[in-house]
C-alpha cells in the first residue's frame, strides 16, 4: 500500500534532476516518450538504456527500486508478446507446431515493443522518483494555465488534485480503522472465496465513503471560512523558476533526442 | 466605541421535509474588540449555528447582525467579514487543505490575493507565533492532533482576523493539545487584542473567559462573568450544564458541612478559601 503519498515515489537526492523546474521535467518526460513511439532501431535502444541507467546512477536510485516498477506490469507485457510471437504472419517463418509458427519479423517485433514500454516506465517512474507530487500538480497547473483563458477550470482541478493528495493518508487510515472495527462486530475477511471477500469489502467500503462525503462537507465549510470562492483570483505562494539548470538539461536532452533522430533515420 | 459585533434580533431557520425548522430565536448581544467570550449549551442549543452565522457561512433570516460595521445578508457581504473573522472548527483534520504545514498557512493569504513574495514572511511570523515554526516543512499527516489543530490556527491567524470563532475546538484533542490551544487563545486576546470566541463543552475552559453566554434551545438564557455563572446552580440545572470539577468539590464541601458557599473557579481559589476555612 501506499505508505506516504505525500513523498509518493519521491526519493530526495541532489542531482541536477531534483532541482530542476517540474516543467521542464514534465515537458521533455512527454516529448521523450512522444519519441519513444516512432523508434525503431537497435541502437536507438541501446542508447536509450544507456541514457536512462545513466540518469538513474545521477540520482542513486537503486536498481532496485527502478525494477519495481515494471513488476506489476510484467504479467501483461509477457501476455501481450506471446500473443504477438503467435499471431504476426509477416517474414521467415523460423519454428512451427501445428498452426502456431513463429517468424523473424515477430521476434523482432516484440523485442521492440518490450524494450518500449519498459524505457516508458523507466523514464516516467524518473519524473516521479525526483519530483515531490504537489511540485508535480503545480506544475501542470502552470503548464495548463493558458487553458483557463477559454474558461478550462485549472485552479479547481489543481485545488482538488492537491486535496485529493492531502486526504489520501487521511482515508488510508480511516479504512484500518473501519477494517479493525468490523473485524471485531464479527465481519469475517480473511477465509472464503474470491466472491466472499469481494462481499467483505462492503461493509469496509461504505462506511469509508460515508466518512469520506462528511469530511468532504467539512472542508468545504472550512474552505470557505478561509475565504476561498470558486473561480475567484488566487496568488500563489509557491513560485516555479527556471534556472540556468533547467537550460543545461533541456540542452543535454536536446543532444539525445537528435542523436536518436540521425541514428533512427539516417542510418 | 463600536462594537465588533452586533446582533439584534438575531433569528436563523432552515427549511426541512417542508417545515420550517427553527435553530435560534431572537438573539440580541454585542461584544467587542479584545473580548474572550465563552459560548456554552447542550447539544443542539445552536452555539454552532450562531457561530457559522457570526462568519457568514449562514445569513440570518431575519434580524441583523453587523460584524466589523458589514451587515451580513449575502454572498459578497459574507466575504468581507470573512476576512475580519476566523474560525478554527473541531476536527482539525477536516480543516486543513494542503499537503505541508507552510502551504496550509498560505492557503488563506492566497486567497486574499496577498502578493506572492509577502507570503513567506507572513507565514513564518504566524507559524512562530503558534509555536509550529521548526515543523514548517512537515507532512501535515504526520503531526498530532493538537499540531495540526495549531497548523489550523495559524492558517486563520495569517489573514491577522479581529476575531477568532474556537468552535468545539479542543474537542477531539488530548489533554496536552487542549492545552495548548488554550494557551493559544489566551496569548491572543492578551497580546494581540483579538477577541476570542470559544464554543466548548469544557467547563474548565470557561474559567478562562471574560463572559459567558449560555445558550438552550437557541435562546440566550445568560449573558454573565464565569463566576457567576457557575454560582447560579438554578440556571445550570436548567441549561444542563456542569460545573468546574474544583467548583462541584468545593460546592459539595460545602453542602456537606453547611458551610456558606463560595465559588471557587480553580485550584488556586479552592486551596487559599480551603485554608481560610481551616485557619478560622
Amino acid at each position: 500500500m501506499i505508505k506516504d503519498i505525500t513523498l509518493g515515489q519521491y526519493s530526495a537526492g541532489n542531482s541536477i534532476l531534483h532541482k530542476i523546474d517540474p516543467r521542464t521535467k514534465i515537458f521533455t518526460t512527454v516529448v521523450y516518450i512522444f519519441f519513444l513511439f516512432f523508434i525503431d532501431n537497435f541502437f536507438c535502444y541501446a542508447i536509450n538504456f544507456f541514457v536512462i541507467f545513466f540518469l538513474y546512477s545521477r540520482c542513486k536510485i537503486s536498481l532496485k527500486m527502478m525494477f519495481n516498477n515494471i513488476k506489476p506490469i510484467l504479467p501483461i507485457l509477457i501476455f501481450t508478446s506471446i500473443i504477438n510471437l503467435f499471431t504476426l504472419r509477416d517474414g521467415k517463418i523460423i519454428f512451427s507446431f501445428l498452426f502456431f509458427s513463429i517468424t523473424d519479423r515477430s521476434l523482432l517485433f516484440i523485442f521492440m515493443i518490450f524494450c518500449r514500454i519498459v524505457l516508458l516506465i523507466f523514464s516516467s517512474s524518473l519524473l516521479t522518483y525526483t519530483t515531490l507530487p504537489i511540485d508535480l500538480t503545480y506544475g501542470i497547473e502552470k503548464i495548463l494555465k493558458p487553458l483557463s483563458k477559454i474558461k478550462f477550470p485549472v485552479d479547481e482541478i489543481s485545488m482538488m488534485i492537491s486535496i485529493a493528495i492531502r486526504f489520501i493518508p487521511t482515508l488510508i487510515s480511516e479504512t484500518e480503522k473501519i477494517i479493525l472495527a468490523q473485524k471485531s462486530r464479527g465481519v469475517d475477511m480473511e477465509s472464503g472465496n474470491i466472491i466472499k471477500k469481494v462481499k467483505c469489502m462492503i461493509p469496509i467500503l461504505i462506511p469509508l465513503f460515508i466518512s469520506a462525503f462528511r469530511r468532504a462537507d467539512e472542508l468545504a465549510i472550512a474552505m470557505e471560512s478561509r475565504c476561498y470562492r470558486v473561480g475567484q483570483k488566487r496568488t500563489r505562494y509557491k513560485q516555479l523558476k527556471f534556472c540556468y539548470l533547467d537550460l543545461i538539461f533541456l540542452f543535454g536532452f536536446g543532444i539525445v533526442v537528435s542523436v536518436l533522430v540521425l541514428v533512427n533515420w539516417f542510418l | 466605541m463600536q462594537s465588533l459585533i452586533d446582533a439584534n434580533g438575531l433569528c436563523f431557520s432552515y427549511a426541512k421535509e417542508g417545515a420550517n425548522i427553527d435553530i435560534l430565536h431572537n438573539l440580541n448581544f454585542s461584544l467587542n474588540q479584545g473580548d474572550f467570550v465563552a459560548i456554552v449549551g447542550h447539544n443542539g442549543s445552536g452555539k454552532s449555528t450562531l457561530a457559522k452565522l457570526l462568519n457568514a457561512l449562514f445569513i440570518p433570516t431575519a434580524g441583523t447582525l453587523v460584524v466589523d460595521g458589514v451587515c451580513v445578508q449575502d454572498g459578497q457581504t459574507a466575504f468581507e467579514v470573512r476576512k475580519n473573522i476566523g474560525m478554527v472548527f473541531q476536527n482539525p483534520d477536516n480543516q486543513i487543505v494542503a499537503t505541508l504545514v507552510d502551504e496550509d498557512v498560505a492557503f488563506v493569504l492566497e486567497n486574499l490575493c496577498v502578493p506572492s513574495e509577502d507570503i513567506a514572511p507572513i507565514i513564518d511570523e504566524t507559524l512562530k507565533m503558534v509555536g509550529m515554526y521548526e515543523l514548517k516543512k512537515s507532512a501535515v499527516s504526520k503531526l498530532s492532533g493538537g499540531q495540526k489543530q495549531r497548523v489550523a490556527i495559524a492558517g486563520i491567524l495569517a489573514m491577522k482576523p479581529k476575531c477568532i470563532i474556537f468552535d468545539e475546538s479542543t474537542s477531539m484533542l488530548d489533554p496536552i493539545g487542549r492545552k495548548e490551544v488554550l494557551n493559544i487563545m489566551k496569548k491572543l486576546n492578551c497580546e494581540h487584542k483579538t477577541t476570542v470566541i470559544n464554543i466548548t463543552h469544557y467547563m474548565e475552559e470557561v474559567v478562562f473567559a471574560d463572559r459567558v453566554i449560555v445558550m438552550k434551545d437557541g435562546n440566550i438564557l445568560k449573558e454573565d462573568m464565569p463566576r457567576n455563572i457557575f454560582a447560579d446552580r438554578e440556571l445550570l440545572a436548567k441549561a444542563n450544564l456542569s460545573v468546574p470539577q474544583v467548583t462541584e468539590f468545593f460546592n459539595l464541601l460545602c453542602d456537606r458541612c453547611n458551610l456558606d458557599s463560595k465559588t471557587v473557579l480553580d485550584i488556586d481559589e479552592c486551596v487559599s478559601a480551603l485554608s481560610d476555612l481551616l485557619g478560622g
